[in-house]
């Protein structure tokens, strides 16, 4: 009997098109409309060569001769000063942490290398005309412009480490200079880690939450179509002999299987369809969404057992959870759940949208470590929360009125 | 064994300030076809969904088969079958599934629940829309569609809700005639209706309500006896003068006489085929008429006599 | 009359949906005023600046001097995070690096293995890059100086002058190209308050009428109503009317209120000559909506009614993302910019970046018409369908 029951309630579901049919299009096409609109932002704004004029300068440039006396003639002959086309390969030499070069330099002269800067071949130029006074011409503000700052700075700060030392310290001079070829470093720079950096995938969290929280569309319907004042059907399941925890129980698993079909089939079409990158462990991605889908049913089925209010405002609380909810987790702004983290973080723990997505970005970020163990548990304690409350407001009853 | 399937005693049941019952009682034997009959707000469905648990009320006991009824006695509810006023079938199954489906809520065992099935679908005359779905089938088919779904797994005890609103007159007569074969195989039968005609066909018993109260009950014969007119005779009569009226007034059994817009309504209490004295008053003095002819009291003049109301809104 | 004012009281059931996403706008709006200091940014260059935090373990002249340092090229949060939400932080933007000055830095700076200050951030952007640059060349530069022979304040005094961008920062005609050259998806970082306050807009406007105003309209195409005006004594034509008049005047009724809203926080800005423009766009925006809305009517034959909640999602999400609201334009690819000029989000994004440039309406009136066209093709569309049907 259960077994005919179970499978008459997946036909139910399977037969219903259109809703399969509107769960199915929320994902498919949100997801390429996510993949449109970030696929390529990433990986565009990740470690890109800087292509920079150089004007290099003829001899010597004018320096404060009288004052510097003894060490103007140590200077010129110094090879930081006078080969300054070991300063072409020096710029051209910097590298990122990866090893992508970090400018292309190109020599030029001032007006060959200004019509470059205004066709924007060139984000800047730098013009070592007077080496004691390097300059930087740029078009406008930008994070390539400010990176040649940084890096004509700290030639400038050589500079006027061995021009201040020649005028006020000559003695120190030459000690100052090779202290110039050590290297010193005062950063441990750390890279984050995580499989996939790119912030927007975390879109495409959100995205598979809100696919776990449209489950709970059919969740809701499992104990509205069990109740006689909500539901002609549940007026006749009211009065037939069967336990309705039973009955309620067999409708939620009917509708659990056809909604984490529709998940896999979605989530398969962004990871295969689209190459969406979502670090991680493939199976532990779908396993991770199955458990997500379980936990939007059962948001559904907890909220359909709500109180006496009508079908229609169960169906508009739960859009309003849902709806809400991605928004606290990042679906509009991605960096809300953060925001929420700093300052609310109790609020990430009982939203279901931040609860999934947190589990993916642990996948993501930390690997299958204490952080996607925990977020795996808030995930498990909620849709066990939701059950409960469900099954202990699901007890046959009277009502004051059909 | 006491062979009382229904008892309620004394309910009340109130929606804040209104109360829809007000300490009704009733008893149905078994086997009997107890006829609920009553304007529309008296307090039919609210009893037959205080009666099946649907329903909470406020005071009184309901007992069926013997038994106190409350929402988590399935024993008592796999004994019952309902037919409910609106119809409650799922869509996306077509008449065979959807019949197996409610079916199945009763019976486990899988042949015995397919032949109950086939069964019921002849019953209703659906056999040839068994691969049909609902929204293919017109208002009266669906009923009948309802109605499987509400008798297929053989209740002892049937509550029909006023099955047949909406109800082509073919397909209403095919609904009644199926009760009335459910009644004759022992099953004990409560309809619900504000159709006076169904009832008085149907059901060996009847209890009028009104207001949430017990109005009158007892078989239609009995109900109809409770009224001083046993019978009307019209008459369409062009010209009628006042001498006339008085005679005629003054003839066996006749208590009332009014004549408006060329028709005669002669009122009789007791005495039989007293539209053969009337006839023969006209014949004796050569009176021609257009018509004549007798009609019966119905459900509706003793509710009328009784409340001062009609059973059903004029038309 | 009677269609128009049934309108409004069917309208009012949906309040639900209504009171949902002016709860998102509202929660919005005060999150970006938030995030906002009082200055407005005139046309001038900078460094690019971040939000980055930084522990001091060290509250030594040199680390205090440092953090000074970078709070003048930053924005500087002083405070000490979990690692975990460390991490969280950095991966959504929100800072782009975390910065930590061991305890003894300046004690052992000088030394041979001194102390270093740890920096985490993605060294795989440029944010991470340039950030690690500033801090090793500052630090490099005061070490240099002090082995030099100079005291620790002149060492700083000097690296500080010779980081000072105006003394050596160029700039023939300089451009400020766009408001978010940063490539952040941190809603604070962009552009002025005006613009980043009404550049989400839209996507209230949208989820709003889809969800509170069409909803109504397709009641009134449902067949049993449908046919019963039909019989009635009022035209179809007539009831079109009423139904076109009643979304207007929502329409108008939200505009009103997110426009007053969001004004709020703008202080002496409103009813100057930007906001004017801002307000203007909003408002064609709002029309051009309600045009769409129209388009959507047409094809209630195909049940649409019953989906509302995924629509409103798909089409407010999915235009809100391709037209540069969520995200800034300047991030988004060429290719998907293309895909963008189809959509009036994306218009309403370029003329509102143009307002916040300080462009005038002939510079605006471009935009404004490619938007207005969007909704002209809605209702032509729309109108094609019905008749098609009709035929």
């Amino acid at each position: 009997m259960l077994f005919h029951i179970f499978i008459s309630r997946l036909k139910i579901h399977i037969r219903n098109k259109e809703a399969l049919m509107w769960s199915l299009a929320f994902s498919l096409v949100l997801g390429t409309l996510f993949f449109v609109a970030f696929s390529s932002i990433y990986k565009s704004s990740r470690n890109t060569t800087i292509p920079v004029a150089l004007v290099e300068g003829e001899g010597m440039p004018a320096l404060p001769v009288e004052d510097l006396g003894e060490a103007y003639d140590f200077l010129q002959n110094d090879k930081y000063l006078s080969e300054s086309s070991s300063f072409s390969e020096m710029l051209g030499n910097l590298t990122y942490e990866d090893g992508t070069k970090i400018l292309r330099v190109k020599t030029a002269d001032m007006e060959e290398a200004k019509t470059l800067l205004e066709k924007e071949k060139v984000d800047g130029i730098i013009d070592t005309g007077d080496v004691t006074d390097i300059k930087l011409l740029v078009k406008k503000s930008g994070i390539h412009q400010s990176i040649l700052t940084s890096i004509v700075s700290t030639f400038r700060q050589y500079v006027t480490m061995i021009t201040e030392t020649a005028l006020h310290s000559p003695q120190e001079l030459e000690g100052v200079l090779n202290d110039l070829e050590e290297e010193l470093s005062f950063v441990e720079e750390k890279s984050l880690s995580g499989e996939n950096k790119d912030p927007y995938v975390a879109y495409f969290y959100n995205l598979i939450a809100m696919m776990c929280m449209m489950a709970s569309m059919a969740g809701v319907a499992v104990p509205i179509e069990c109740q006689a004042n909500l539901s002609d059907v549940g007026a006749r399941v009211n009065v037939s002999p069967i336990h309705k925890g039973v009955y309620e129980f067999i409708g939620l698993l009917a509708a659990l299987i056809v909604q984490i079909v529709i998940t896999m089939i979605g989530l398969t079409y962004l990871i295969f369809g689209l190459g969406i990158q979502f670090g991680g462990n493939t199976l532990v991605i779908y396993l991770t969404a199955i458990l997500g889908t379980v936990l939007g049913v059962s948001l559904g089925f907890f909220i359909g057992h709500i109180g006496n209010l009508s079908s229609k405002t169960k169906y508009t609380l739960l859009t309003t959870v849902t709806v809400g909810g991605g928004f606290l987790s990042g679906l509009m702004f991605a960096q809300m759940k953060v925001i929420i983290e700093k300052n609310v973080p109790f609020l990430n723990r009982i939203n279901p949208s931040a609860v999934i997505t947190d589990a993916f970005y642990s996948i993501n970020m930390f690997g299958i470590s204490g952080r996607y163990y925990r977020a795996i548990l808030y995930m498990v304690l909620l849709t066990v929360v939701f059950l409960i409350c469900g099954l202990i407001m699901s007890r046959r009853k009277s009502y004051a009125s059909l | 064994m006491s062979d009382t399937v229904v008892e309620i005693d004394h309910l009340v049941k109130r929606y804040k300030e209104l109360i829809a019952l007000d300490n009704f009682s009733l008893r149905i034997e078994k086997g009997e076809a107890f006829g609920l009959l009553g304007p529309n707000g008296s307090g039919k469905t609210t009893t037959i969904n205080c009666l099946l648990s649907l329903l909470a009320y406020d005071n009184g006991e309901i007992k069926i088969f013997g038994e106190r009824m409350t929402p988590n006695r399935l024993d008592i509810k796999k004994r019952i079958g309902v037919v409910s006023q609106n119809v409650a079938v799922f869509n996306e199954l077509n008449v065979y599934e959807n019949t197996d489906y409610f079916c199945g809520l009763y019976i486990k065992e899988k042949e015995k629940r397919k032949q109950y099935v086939e069964e019921a679908l002849e019953f209703v005359g659906l056999l040839e829309f068994k691969k049909f779905y609902p929204k293919k089938l017109s208002g009266g088919l669906l009923r009948r569609l309802n109605i499987a779904c509400g008798i297929a797994h053989k209740p002892e005890l049937i509550i029909f809700d006023e099955p047949t609103v909406a109800v082509d007159p073919q397909s209403r007569n095919n609904i009644l005639e199926g009760i009335a074969k459910l009644n004759e195989n022992g099953a004990t039968i409560i309809y619900t209706s504000h159709y006076m005609e169904e009832v008085e066909r149907l059901c060996s018993k009847i209890l009028i309500m009104d207001r949430g109260k017990r109005v009158a009950e007892g078989t239609s014969d009995e109900l109809k006896s409770l009224l001083k007119n046993t019978e009307n005779v019209i008459v369409t009569i062009r010209k009628l003068s006042e001498q006339s009226m008085e005679e005629i007034r003054a003839l066996p059994h006749v208590y009332d006489v009014k004549y408006m817009n060329e028709t005669l309504t002669i009122k009789c209490s007791g005495g039989k085929h007293n539209i053969t004295h009337v006839a023969g008053y006209f014949s004796e003095h050569q009176m021609d008429y257009e018509r004549i002819y007798s009609e019966l009291p119905t459900l509706n003049d003793v509710f009328l006599e009784i409340t001062g109301k009609e059973l059903r809104d004029k038309e | 009359m009677q269609v128009f004012k049934t309108f409004f009281k069917i309208a009012w059931s949906y309040k639900p949906g209504l009171f949902l996403y002016l709860g998102i706008c509202a929660f919005m709006t005060f999150m970006v005023a938030a995030q906002f200091g009082n200055s407005e940014g005139e046309v001038k260059y900078g460094n690019e600046s971040y939000h980055i935090a930084v522990v001091d373990k060290d509250h030594s002249t040199l680390s205090n001097a440092f953090v000074k340092y970078l709070k003048k090229q930053h924005t500087v949060e002083e405070k000490a995070y979990d690692k975990d939400l460390v991490k969280d932080l950095i991966y959504y933007t929100e800072i782009s690096a975390y910065i930590t000055i061991p305890d003894g830095f300046e004690k052992n700076h000088l030394e041979k293995n001194p102390l270093k200050v740890e920096s985490l951030s993605d060294s795989g952007q440029a944010a991470g890059v340039f950030i690690n640059i500033q801090l090793s060349s500052y630090l490099e530069s005061v070490a240099r100086f002090e082995r030099a022979g100079f005291s620790l304040e002149d060492a700083v005094a000097n690296t500080e002058k010779s980081v000072d961008f105006e003394e050596f920062v160029e700039i023939p005609g300089l451009e400020k190209e766009n408001s978010h050259p940063n490539n952040s998806i941190s809603i604070s970082a962009n552009g002025s308050k005006l613009y980043s306050l009404f550049l989400f807009l839209p996507y209230p406007v949208m989820t709003i009428l889809l969800s509170c105003v069409l909803p109504v309209i397709l009641v009134f195409r449902e067949k049993e109503i449908r046919n019963r005006t039909s019989i009635s004594a009022v035209s179809e034509t007539a009831c079109n009317i009423a139904l076109a008049a009643g979304g207007a005047v929502v329409s108008l009724l939200v505009f009103l209120g997110l426009t007053i809203f969001t004004s709020c926080f703008l202080g002496e800005d409103v009813f100057h000559g930007k906001w004017a423009y801002a307000v203007l766009n909003l408002f064609l925006f709002t029309v051009v909506t309600a045009m769409l809305l129209i388009l959507m009517d047409s094809f209630s034959f195909l049940g649409i009614r019953k989906a509302m909640d995924v629509l409103t999602n798909i089409i407010a999400l999915g235009f809100s993302f391709l037209g540069g609201i969520f995200v800034p334009l300047s991030v988004l690819g060429n290719g998907v910019k293309t895909v963008g000029k189809f959509l009036p989000t994306y218009w309403y994004a370029v003329s509102l970046e143009r307002i916040d440039a300080g462009k005038g309406f002939s510079e605006l009136a471009g935009c404004f018409s490619m938007e207005l066209l969007f909704g002209v093709v809605c209702l032509a569309l729309g109108l094609a369908v019905v008749n098609l049907r009709k035929s």
